[in-house]
């Protein structure tokens, strides 16, 4: 059992394909791996009976020589905010505590035609909210590498869930680095791509205009694998276009002569002495590789994460206006009329981080401050997008950091509520300008894992995991 | 374009929002979510400023994606999804008053 789940998704794909073990069994030994490591509380929700009943149709197509794909009969788990036909999704909130989804989202239906194996839904930040899962209704995430440590948010469970081999893959949803940061945490890799390149449709929406699902996987290959499943146009989400060609293609491809860029705008300080380390091991391993790397200044990029902040809060106060207590989700009891219904229902079953959002969203929209907040927001975010594009049209790739520290301890984030939130200042720039990035870990001498970032063009993914994996096979130290 | 950071203690209302967003919020909550919100304005405020403007989405590039302005292709098994959800005009199922020099028909 142990051999099987220290083994990685590709190794998987060849071992099913070779009959070596079967998903059956493999799906077993990871269910053993999440019940022998419940401590760290990355599954909110165990899908077992439904899992292994998969993986027993997965196996009857292996035998008859009709798998559904490479990846039928491997098993995965699914972040909380994304909707799964018959199994609850809560989004570790209150408000959705016994939500049950009659349809899955289109991820979902798309893994599931390729046969993977859903074995249960991960712990997340309330409504996605957060950098630590401390805002779970389900307590929080625990890094596996240090227990005394977060994993990360809001896809925390996801992340820590791969880390400690409880899965081979996750889906994690990405609004403002909900993926990449609790990827760096946890020392595994986590991608961004193209905002509309993979559907939003069954996804509970947090701020629509970035909010993305995307594959946290153990390596850059499997990531690159994943994401093949879950690209395309969708007919159920508008926002949605097919990427060209294969994404997949460039991996193992050299990156001589391509062109890297630093942002210079990162004052000294601005990040923990280990992340500045591995900056600087990463441009030394790509400068080994034959690439270049050039600083760059980007004149609004430092504002990224205050328009992240004006944006998402605005389009959250109104995607979270849905819960009223209504027509799904958690309703107070002892309600006099309808005003009352909705404020006791969304008082009592929203928690404390996003209540502040909604607030602070509602504030941005208000006919008081929409001219300074928000139409101010929406044209800085313009400006750092044209900015991006065009750097972006003269490099093949950005690199920066992808959190400021490595994992902090359980109940730091508390204490510094708001400016906690900072940790999304690397991640809101592709977030605002829709562009695909993917985080790398890169460890030292056995310390914690930071996470390095590399952002680029829109629908450049398969270039980006060409640098990416050239980056991660130098990244061992 | 403002030249100061406005003063939130004046000119926010915690309880206006709260009403906005339908919240009910207790002592506590008001005390601390007011703090919170003017130093999260306070840190936002001047760092979306800028002289230069630029219009929404601009920085899309359209190339590789399908443009909102084109036509779209749709296929027929969609064409037919739609419309057999629609009904029929023949079945009197929707009647659309037409109103001809001011007077309906």
């Amino acid at each position: 059992m142990k051999e099987l789940i220290s083994l990685n998704l590709r190794q998987h794909v060849e071992g099913l394909a070779k009959k070596e073990y079967s998903a059956e069994e493999l799906t077993r030994a990871y269910l053993q791996r999440i019940e022998d490591t419940a401590s760290i509380n990355s599954f909110v929700t165990l899908n077992a009976e439904g899992a292994i009943k998969s993986a027993k149709e997965a196996d009857v197509r292996r035998l008859s020589g009709r798998p559904l794909s490479a990846i039928d009969g491997i098993p995965y788990g699914a972040k909380d905010n994304i909707c799964t036909k018959g199994i609850r999704t809560t989004c570790s909130s209150k408000m959705l505590e016994n939500y049950i989804p009659p349809y899955d989202a289109t991820v979902i239906e798309r893994l599931s035609a390729a046969g993977a194996v859903l074995i249960g839904k991960t712990n997340l930040d309330e409504f996605a909210m957060g950098v630590s899962t401390e805002s779970s209704m389900f307590g929080t995430t625990l890094n596996p590498l240090d227990l005394q440590r977060v994993a990360g948010g809001s896809s925390g469970g996801s992340a820590a869930a791969v880390a400690a081999r409880q899965v081979p893959f996750t889906l994690g949803t990405d609004t403002g680095g909900s993926i990449r940061q609790p990827a760096a945490f946890c020392g595994v890799v986590g991608m961004r791509s193209t905002y509309g390149s993979v559907s939003r449709y069954g996804i509970v929406s947090f701020s629509p205009s970035m909010d993305i699902a995307g594959a946290v996987t153990y390596n850059v290959a499997d990531n690159a694998l994943i994401t093949s499943y879950l690209c395309g146009k969708d007919v159920k989400d508008e926002t949605s276009f097919s990427l060209k060609g294969d994404i997949c293609a460039q991996i193992g491809s050299d990156i001589k002569g391509m062109k890297i860029a630093l942002i210079s705008d990162i004052p000294d300080g601005a990040v923990s002495p280990e992340v500045k380390r591995a900056m600087d091991l990463s441009v030394e391993r790509l400068r080994e590789l034959g690439a270049t790397v050039e600083s760059i200044s980007l004149r609004h990029a430092m504002s990224a994460y205050a328009v992240y902040c004006a944006i998402s809060c605005a389009e959250a106060s109104s995607t979270l206006a849905r819960f009223d207590g209504v027509r799904y989700g958690f309703r107070a009891k002892g309600y006099e009329d309808l005003d009352s219904l909705y404020r006791r229902s969304r008082s009592e079953g929203i928690g404390k981080e996003v209540k502040r959002r909604i607030l602070f969203g509602t504030m941005v929209l208000s006919s008081e401050y929409k001219s300074d907040l928000y139409e101010n927001a929406c044209n800085m975010r313009a400006l750092i997008g044209h900015e991006l594009c065009e750097a972006l049209s003269r490099f093949d790739a950005i690199l920066l950091p992808t959190a400021p520290t490595a994992a902090y301890e359980v109940g730091y984030s508390s204490m510094l509520s708001f400016e906690a939130c900072s940790d999304d200042i690397f991640c809101a720039l592709a977030a605002l300008a829709g562009l695909p990035a993917i985080s790398l870990p890169i460890s030292e001498n056995g310390s914690l894992p930071v996470g390095v970032q590399l952002m680029g063009a829109q629908c450049s993914e398969a270039k980006l995991y060409r640098i990416a994996a050239a980056l991660e096979k130098g990244g061992e130290i | 374009m403002k030249d100061e950071i406005f003063d939130i203690e004046t000119d926010i209302n915690i309880d206006r929002l709260a009403m906005l967003a339908r919240f009910t919020l207790s002592a506590e909550e008001r005390a601390s979510l007011s703090e919170v919100l003017k130093k999260m304005a306070d840190y936002t405020y001047p760092r979306i400023l800028s002289e230069e403007k630029a219009l929404p989405f601009s920085f899309v590039c359209a190339e590789e994606l399908c443009r909102e302005d084109e036509p779209q292709r749709i296929s027929e098994e969609q064409r037919s999804i739609m419309l057999s959800g629609c009904p029929s005009l023949s079945e009197d199922y929707v009647t659309v008053p037409q109103v001809i020099n001011g007077e309906e028909e």
